[in-house]
């Protein structure tokens, strides 16, 4: 199964220790600008340069880049492109709360959060409903306060899975 | 940038450990209670949106009262943040069923 994701949602996938096993189950895509942007992040000395490095082994192999016809500087907007030029891809996944309006309007896909994919792991049985849990909280490492919505959210929505 | 003062009287213990911190680091003691005050007050604001927003998706508040203390810009962000967020919930379930 194919899914367009950007840097965001790919760190988040990272820091929830979860990306590896995510990529046993599907087929994650991206333009090259997100390598790019992953190339730059990993220069960094921080948490997430090490994410953003641990993300670059998986590049290539489990990991694949495509490139749209229609190609942005902003990573966010080349992943709807590339999605909307996908016929079989269904969903685009990013964690950038600012650029979500935008997102929603141009993608032909349907945007989703990163915690699509651990619902989804939780759901199939192939994580536990604690491991779910704890992968959410790792994740929610961001430093801007709205993105962490989103995991304030996954947290309350999880106790009713 | 505008500015307005804020009058503060401070125990002479504590003033006394500011002195010791602005001589340590060369810093004047205001422009350091300044930038450490500004620090804290982001760290703060951002604890207290994070916990409006849990009343809110709780249902314990509602729409107005999020307005109220957001404003009508960050409540319409919030919004559109909690509708992807039960999106991507709903989606798992159909996702799921697919994943082998």
């Amino acid at each position: 199964m194919r899914i367009v994701i950007d840097t965001s949602g790919l760190l988040s996938l990272a820091a929830g220790n979860i990306l590896e096993l995510a990529t046993q189950f599907f087929d994650f895509i991206i333009p090259a600008r997100v390598k790019q942007e992953l190339d730059g992040i990993s220069k960094n000395n921080d948490f997430e340069a090490n994410l953003a490095k641990n993300i670059l082994s998986y590049i290539n192999d489990k990991i694949k880049i495509i490139d749209a016809y229609k190609i942005s500087q902003q990573g966010e907007l080349g992943c709807a492109y590339l999605a909307n030029e996908l016929d079989d891809v269904e969903f685009l996944i990013t964690d950038d709360t600012k650029i979500l309006k935008k997102l929603e309007k141009i993608s032909k896909k349907e945007v989703n959060f990163s915690v699509l994919i651990v619902y989804t792991l939780y759901l199939s049985g192939k994580i536990s409903k604690e491991h779910g849990w704890r992968v959410i909280e790792r994740m929610s490492v961001k430093r801007n306060w709205k993105d962490n919505v989103i995991f304030n959210q996954a947290k309350i929505l999880w106790e009713h899975l | 940038m505008q500015t307005e003062q804020l009058n503060l009287k401070l125990q002479k213990d504590l003033l006394n450990e500011i002195e010791i911190v602005s001589n340590v680091l060369h810093i004047p003691k205001n422009e350091w209670a300044r930038n450490v005050l500004a620090r804290q007050v982001k760290v703060e604001l951002a604890e207290h949106k994070q916990f409006i927003v849990r009343q809110y998706i709780k249902g314990l508040i509602t729409k107005n009262e999020l307005i109220k203390i957001l404003g009508e810009k960050e409540a319409k962000d919030i919004d559109l943040i909690l509708k992807v967020g039960k999106r991507s919930f709903e989606n798992a379930h159909k996702l799921s069923k697919l994943v082998k």
